[in-house]
């Protein structure tokens, strides 16, 4: 067949690259009632009111919101929606004329004489049409603002990051500042008139950072040397330890996963399992403790699989290509009926985790429309999606301590591995013993499930009459009575059905389950048919990109042989895939040849990134086939009529010891027929002629002669010689059979041993395609072609990275630009929201129109400046821990205690700092640590989810858990999304369903119930009190108390509260029960669950 | 305690002051909260731009017409050509190819006209008919509003219970019953707001069809089992008496950190009396040994087939907890042989038993509601994420159909005794006035006093809505 297409003129078939996307709805924007964040305090308490008369109007502080919220609906970015051709969002659409003929909405200086004014105080049809009218404060600021010049303002966050300097302190207010932190908290303070509370006590203050940074409690040792060196140089120490700790990653690793919807299931109907999830989730872990530098944390989530590796320390395996597996957390649905759709509503939520997470910007609103707050254009948003078209879901090979890679290099090393079955001399007389074995094939046994015993006597008997080897004969019978014959893919079966079975016209009961020599499907030419790849050139028609070893040894380049692809050049052993580029299913039909052998050999049609093939057929039933074929050649067809004209790729996979080898792959409109010039292997024509003795002429000419392509001959003759079948006599046979045997062993032994690789959910790259814009949001109105780029009002005019791959690395080049101020911002204004409770911009996802202004913009930019300059997230979180702000006491100062509660009530001024609750796993892991029962390992496969009899549907996996989650920190608990844990749920762990940079703190009954009667936190209370009794070191209740208050809360129990204690072991009637009491009811204690 | 100091907590004061409260406790904990159960409490934010906040009783936009919503889901999708809405055209081509151009469905193996194996029937005075498959229900046709021109976007089960509950495809945004309690509070101080009632069948979609998702976790369906242990961690683990030692120890534990003066303490404290009553609460709202013997035959108690038994039990529960002041019910579907409704194949059978299962016990509970007088202010739903095809999947089944279907409204200010809308005549789309689910949101939450354009929560960066940016009042529907 290698030469069979190369003087035909069939159309070749080139990819095309088209624009495909559709909205699921319109996610627009509305704008409505205020509403209230997690703490109570509405988001924008902090700015609320008009500034002081003498103060000046900001535009970005006191007008762009009221614009935001009051006008951009309609007078925005968004042309699509826009009224009147009025715009409001840049100085030129207020003071310049809409149309022709119209005023301007603005007169600089002249507010009385601005028809905007008139328009938003208009009595009976005031702007905006819909909802409240603007309160007379918002009528206020504007006015001011436009008697002031109507200046605008570029919004803050698109704004270079400064590097202001820290305020000047005086020295009367020196006593609260520790570090620059403190100039800017301290000088905000002043300024409201408020004083800041001192010290936090140290036991509450080591608590604080211990949960903060470990999110586990402080062990009392540690609690009560601070109380006794309460020194700043004891409180570095104790924050080195905290970081240095591997429950430093665990905690802030956590705070990571919120972010990128982490799961490991898929959800929807069945809850299917992402397999491989978690070693993202242990990735993370090891960023974190290890400080990876946050820009190569980002890096490698982005483009992991492109860039250098990273090797990890222990087994050298590349780290960088596992932080790719977060794009793939979405949730996946098994049976889209528009699959076109289906991809772009996974990408919609890719580049809303990407927006969100990595840039506080709400990327994926610009999905049907111009975002109507920022400046981000549905043609940015394409340019990204392009960059998320141009990759897929994989699973990558991870070698550790590179012992399949030395394998590979002993392979290579011994020079090129050469097959040496073909040069081994071609027997004489196949033909004979086929006609001969044809007389002494054995028979049925009468149940007709075995087969009689091979009768030697006659087999003697026509091997002396032939001249034949008597003993190569019985083989030659013998083998006969191989089921394996029989399949339709054994290269051997035409064989059997005419030498064994009789003829082939034969239509009895047995002979139609056995099928036919040859499928129908192959009796015609098809001339219709599209070639997408034939292997029959050096070069490849399809672009492909391998991973693994399988199909490449050591280089990256793939090698067509013979006309054929196959997997097994180097060793057997050798795993990889060998990924497609992108093309069109324009024809209905999809056929490829393919034969295979073994374990995990499989071929894979996947249509527009539908991965769920894996997991259910509903709707693509056979583009995930495994290829056990008896290693003969095996013709596909699978009908793409469901997913006309989607985009799709193929895969090649070579997942375990066996060998895939691809011949052809082509498109038509027909079902059936074979490639034009695809000349069948000789024996079909004289296997149809149902004569044995031609057919056994044909059969042996196809195997030893030059008659047929090697495409056919290489099968018959393998096998022959791997039966020990080649030969004219036994003992030829037998040395031929050995030959090749021990050529592989010599191969063998030189590779070595060769351990399977560790597979990681990851990003693979695939062939470069720019998208179209879809009007609306709608894959069926393709518009303008947006080439892959970062957003434009960030990075400038884009121009397209060509179609040799993704191009992710500039992508990530163009995020780490100086000009792009969003990753340092964002990330520092995460840690804070993290130590606080509370970012300096509260709205930690979103710092666009919607989002709010920074409560402290020079500390906000001083932190940012410093993290961009080595990236280290623990300097970060270092440089705040060290604050006075930090330390501080939840009890306000005395002397301004009145006025915090009216300026500040939610603490963000932290002149006090607030009291939070932990988070759910926290009080999980608390009640572990307590009770004694953490098992502090790290790392590693889930802990199944224990299951309740509340927790129902599909899905529901087969077998529970264990109650304890086996003692292992929440982290490590499986994280289903329609089998969440039902005490993480109620204490706000959230639903992995999109980016959640600030978690609900919810104050709820249920949270009570689990306290109260939830069997895992009564298993825990009578664990801790048992463990407590069992203390030989603790010699009476006095002391248990204080042991166990200072596990629980840190601090001692005051005096009453022993006497609570002992009051009750004296009324309890049992001692023990006594204690289980008191553990319990410390669990159930509000210290328990919250910081202060 | 004065109300503007709990602006985070779930309820505001109740009849005795937390210190008379704590006075009560120290005589054994629980006794002031026995004192409270049953009280109704309603308060007005005072801010006119109305926060929505944590459980609170807000004012609602404007004067509600339903105070509870009792949602009959049919999992899987019943046939409107084999229930609601009569086709004698599709009847008269039985067997003949399908006249109209068809969409893909899910399994695309569409085959000839297949007509209803029902008679249909004129029911009460308003002559609605209803298919034999409804015999009790058809009786209560003159309070039904049958809509018959219902459309969704998915033809696939999960997105489209989604979508049926959330107003969006895929998991990640709150349940309608999490709207309506986010939007109106509960009026039960011991009852969660929302409701599930499990009775065998969790959708497609799981447990995230009836989450709170960005809203806080309070507004979560609380699924109710029809077994020992209703809900979750209801069920105490030890006697009272120990239970209230133990949460008098609490009591005394907590004073130490009730200094910090923080109201999120407060709230805790007053979440976990609640607690407490609920673990009394519950129990005795779900105790349907209370009712009358005639009642519970009327549900369906006694019949032969154990699938109407859990679904009267679940019907009569709902009732019960309308009583109780629940904001939203949602009943899902026992278990039938012939699974749910969703009749690919085995269409007569399937069918008969998913009715059979629900016929009794809906009607029973109309018929309750409207003679305590509760159908006025409580809107019953019944319906399913789509429809079936007219065209058969086999020689006895149907596909799934979005583009045109029934669900119909009762109680609650719908105005009964009518249909609404139309499909063509095989019963394949809605032709005459289409009504989206976005609108019978709008509808829902409207006939609730709630403006859906107005309830809205900030989430990733967007004012989030149950019907994001669509939905119609359907001012048609309301009496």
């Amino acid at each position: 067949m290698a030469e069979a297409f190369s003087s035909i003129p069939l159309m070749r078939h080139r990819p095309v690259a088209t624009g495909i996307l559709l909205a699921l709805a319109a996610t627009s924007l509305t704008v409505g009632a205020l509403v209230t964040d997690e703490d109570g305090i509405p988001d924008d308490a902090i700015h609320a009111g008009i500034p002081a008369a003498d103060a000046v109007i900001d535009f970005n502080r006191d007008v762009r919101p009221i614009l935001v919220a009051r006008c951009f609906a309609c007078h925005g970015p968004d042309v699509s929606t826009r009224k009147r051709g009025l715009r409001l969002d840049l100085r030129e659409g207020v003071v310049e004329p809409a149309a022709k003929g119209r005023e301007p909405v603005v007169v600089p200086h002249d507010a009385a004489g601005s028809l905007l004014l008139e328009r938003i105080t208009d009595e009976l049809d005031p702007m905006p049409p819909s909802g409240e009218p603007l309160t007379a404060e918002e009528v206020e600021i504007l006015r001011r603002w436009i008697d002031a010049g109507a200046e605008y303002d570029g919004h803050w966050s698109w704004k270079p990051i400064e590097d202001p300097a820290p305020p000047i302190i005086d020295d009367a207010r020196m006593a609260t500042v520790r570090n620059d932190v403190d100039r800017f908290i301290d000088d905000r303070l002043r300024r409201e008139g408020l004083a800041a509370a001192g010290d936090a006590t140290p036991a509450r203050q080591v608590r604080r950072l211990a949960f903060d940074l470990t999110g586990l409690p402080p062990d009392p040792e540690s609690v009560e040397a601070f109380e006794h060196d309460p020194s700043d140089d004891h409180w570095n120490r104790i924050v080195e330890t905290y970081l240095a700790s591997p429950a430093f990653g665990e905690r802030w690793g956590r705070h990571w996963l919120d972010l990128v919807r982490y799961s490991e299931t898929y959800g929807h109907e069945f809850d299917y399992p992402i397999r491989e999830a978690w070693r993202y989730r242990d990735w993370v872990v090891r960023a974190f403790n290890q400080d990876l530098g946050y820009d190569r944390f980002l890096a490698e989530q982005i483009a992991g699989d492109l860039l250098e590796p990273r090797p990890n320390p222990v087994d050298g395996t590349n780290e960088s290509v596992i932080g790719t597996g977060h794009w793939y957390f979405h949730q996946a649905v098994h049976a889209p009926t528009d699959v076109t759709q289906d991809q772009s509503d996974r990408i919609a939520d890719q580049l809303e985790v990407f927006g969100q997470g990595f840039l506080g910007l709400t990327v994926a609103c610009a999905r049907c429309h111009d975002h109507k707050f920022d400046a981000i254009s549905t043609r940015d948003y394409y340019a990204l999606s392009g960059y998320l078209q141009s990759m897929h879901q994989g699973y990558a090979y991870l070698d550790p301590h590179r012992r399949i890679s030395e394998a590979v290099t002993r392979i290579e090393d011994a020079g090129p591995t050469r097959d040496i079955r073909p040069t081994l001399e071609p027997p004489s007389r196949l033909a004979e013993y086929l006609k001969a074995a044809a007389e002494t094939r054995p028979g049925r046994t009468e149940d007709g499930k075995a087969w009689e015993p091979v009768d030697l006597e006659r087999v003697r008997t026509v091997a002396t009459d032939r001249d034949l080897d008597p003993g190569l004969l019985g083989r030659w019978t013998e083998t006969f009575r191989d089921d394996a014959w029989r399949s339709s893919d054994h290269p051997w079966r035409a064989w059997v059905l005419l030498g064994h079975d009789g003829a082939i016209d034969d239509e009895s009961a047995g002979r139609d389950t056995r099928g036919k020599v040859i499928p129908n499907i192959d009796l015609a030419v098809d001339e219709e048919a599209v070639v997408l790849e034939s292997f029959d050139q050096p070069t490849p028609d399809l672009r492909w990109y391998p991973t693994g070893w399988a199909w490449t040894g050591a280089d990256d380049v793939v090698t067509p042989r013979d006309g054929t692809l196959a997997s097994d050049d180097g060793d057997h052993r050798l795993q990889g895939t060998i990924r497609s580029e992108t093309f069109t299913l324009d024809r209905r039909f999809l056929h490829w040849r393919v034969r295979g052998d073994g374990n995990g050999a499989r071929i894979r049609l996947v249509v527009e990134g539908m991965m769920m093939d894996e997991f259910n057929a509903l709707l693509f039933g056979g583009y995930r086939r495994d290829v056990a074929s008896n290693d003969g050649w095996r013709h596909v067809v699978n009908d793409t009529r469901l997913q006309a004209g989607s985009r799709a790729h193929l895969e090649l996979i070579d997942d375990g010891t066996g060998r895939l080898e691809v011949d052809a792959i082509w498109m038509s409109d027909r079902g059936d027929g074979r490639l034009p010039d695809d000349d069948l292997p000789g024996w079909i024509d004289a296997a149809r002629g149902e004569d044995a003795n031609e057919l056994a002429e044909a059969f042996a000419r196809s195997a030893a002669g030059s008659d047929d392509s090697e495409t056919y001959r290489g099968p018959l003759r393998d096998r022959l010689i791997d039966a020990g079948l080649w030969g004219d006599t036994l003992a030829e046979a037998d040395a031929n059979r050995e030959t090749v045997a021990a050529e592989e062993r010599r191969l063998s032994t030189i590779a070595g041993d060769i351990p399977g690789p560790v597979r990681v959910l990851a990003a693979l790259e695939g062939s470069g395609v720019d998208q179209n814009v879809s009007i609306r949001g709608s894959h069926r109105s393709p518009g303008e072609i947006a080439v892959r780029s970062f957003i434009t009002s960030i990075a400038g005019e884009p121009t397209s990275p060509g179609e040799s791959g993704s191009g992710r690395l500039e992508l990530v080049e163009s995020i780490f630009a100086t000009s792009n101020p969003f990753p340092a911002r964002v990330m520092a204004n995460r840690a804070w929201h993290h130590l606080f409770g509370r970012g300096l911009v509260a709205t930690t996802d979103d710092f666009g129109g919607l989002g709010e202004m920074p409560s402290h913009p020079g500390l906000l930019d001083h932190l940012a400046s410093e993290f961009r300059t080595n990236w280290s997230v623990k300097d970060l979180i270092r440089s705040i821990v060290l604050s006075s702000a930090y330390r501080r006491s939840s009890v306000p100062a005395k002397s301004t205690a009145d006025r915090m509660r009216s300026v500040d009530p939610g603490r963000a001024l932290l002149a006090a700092a607030p009291v939070r609750r932990l988070q759910a796993e926290a009080i999980r892991d608390a009640m572990l640590s307590t009770s004694g029962r953490l098992d502090a390992a790290t790392g590693g496969a889930p802990v199944a989810t224990h299951l309740t009899p509340f927790m129902n549907g599909r899905g529901r996996p087969g077998r529970s858990g264990p109650l304890d989650g086996a003692g292992r920190r929440s982290l490590y608990l499986e994280v289903r999304r329609n089998f969440a844990n039902p005490m993480l749920a109620a204490f706000d762990l959230p639903a992995p369903m999109t980016t959640v940079g600030r978690r609900n703190s919810s104050n709820v009954p249920a949270q009570s119930l689990v306290l109260l009667n939830d069997p895992f936190v009564h298993e825990m209370a009578k664990a801790w009190a048992d463990s407590i009794l069992a203390d030989a070191s603790i010699s009476n209740d006095e002391e248990r108390a204080r042991r166990m208050w200072r596990q629980a809360f840190a601090v001692p129990p005051t005096e009453e509260e022993i006497r609570v204690v002992v009051d009750h072991l004296a009324s309890s009637s049992d001692s023990t029960e006594g204690w289980r009491d008191v553990a319990h009811a410390l669990y159930n204690a509000k210290a328990f669950v919250h910081l202060d | 305690m004065s109300h503007d100091s709990h602006h985070c907590g779930r309820f505001l004061a109740g009849p005795t002051s937390r210190r008379d409260m704590l006075r009560q406790v120290a005589g054994g904990f629980g006794l002031a909260a026995f004192a409270a159960l049953g009280h109704e409490e309603r308060a007005v934010a005072s801010s006119p731009n109305r926060i929505a906040r944590d459980g609170m009783l807000p004012a609602p936009h404007h004067a509600p017409r339903a105070r509870s919503v009792i949602f009959l889901y049919m999992d899987g999708g019943p046939g409107q050509m084999d229930t609601f809405d009569p086709k004698p055209r599709l009847t008269d081509m039985h067997g003949r190819p399908f006249p109209m151009e068809k969409t893909p469905t899910q399994f695309d193996s569409n085959g000839n006209c297949l007509g209803t194996p029902w008679d249909f029937h004129p029911g009460g005075e308003s002559g609605t008919p209803v298919s034999d498959l409804f015999p009790h229900v058809r009786e209560m046709a003159d309070d039904i509003l049958v809509v018959r021109s219902m459309t969704s976007p998915f033809n696939e089960h999960t997105n489209a219970n989604y979508f049926l509950h959330t107003g969006h495809g895929l998991a990640g945004r709150p349940s309608m019953g999490a709207w309506a309690t986010y939007g109106l509070g509960s009026e039960n101080r011991d009852l969660p707001g929302f409701v599930v009632l499990d009775g065998g069948l969790i959708p497609p979609g799981g447990l995230e069809c009836f989450g709170n998702a960005y809203l806080p976790a309070t507004h979560q369906a609380s699924v109710l089992r029809p077994a020992k242990e209703v809900l979750a961690n209801v069920k105490p683990r030890e006697s009272i008496d120990r239970q209230r030692r133990k949460l008098g120890l609490v009591e005394a534990f907590d004073r130490g950190i009730r200094a910090s003066g923080d109201d999120r303490i407060e709230s805790a404290i007053r979440n976990q009396e609640l607690a407490f009553r609920m673990q009394f609460a519950v129990p005795e709202a779900t105790n349907v040994d209370e009712e009358r013997d005639s009642t519970r035959r009327a549900y369906g108690f006694e019949s032969e087939y154990e699938p109407t038994r859990i679904f009267a039990r679940e019907c009569l529960l709902a009732r019960r907890l309308v009583e109780r002041g629940v904001r939203f019910i949602e009943c899902t579907c026992p278990q039938v042989s012939g699974d749910r409704w969703d009749q690919h194949g085995k269409l007569k059978e399937g069918h008969e038993n998913n009715a059979r299962a629900v016929d009794q016990p809906i009607a029973a509970l109309l018929a309750d509601l409207k003679q305590r007088g509760l159908l006025d202010s409580t809107l019953v739903i019944w319906g399913a994420e789509f429809g079936r095809t007219p065209f058969g999947q086999g020689s006895d089944g149907r596909d799934h159909n979005q583009h045109g279907f029934s669900m119909w409204l009762a109680g609650g200010g719908i105005d009964g005794g009518r249909t609404y809308g139309s499909t063509d005549e095989y019963g394949y789309r809605a032709v005459e006035n289409p009504v989206e689910i976005h609108d019978l949101h709008a509808t829902m939450l409207h006939l609730m006093g709630i403006d859906h354009e107005r309830l809205t929560v900030r989430f990733g960066g967007r004012d989030m809505r149950l019907t994001d940016v669509h939905g119609k009042v359907m001012h048609d529907w309301i009496a």
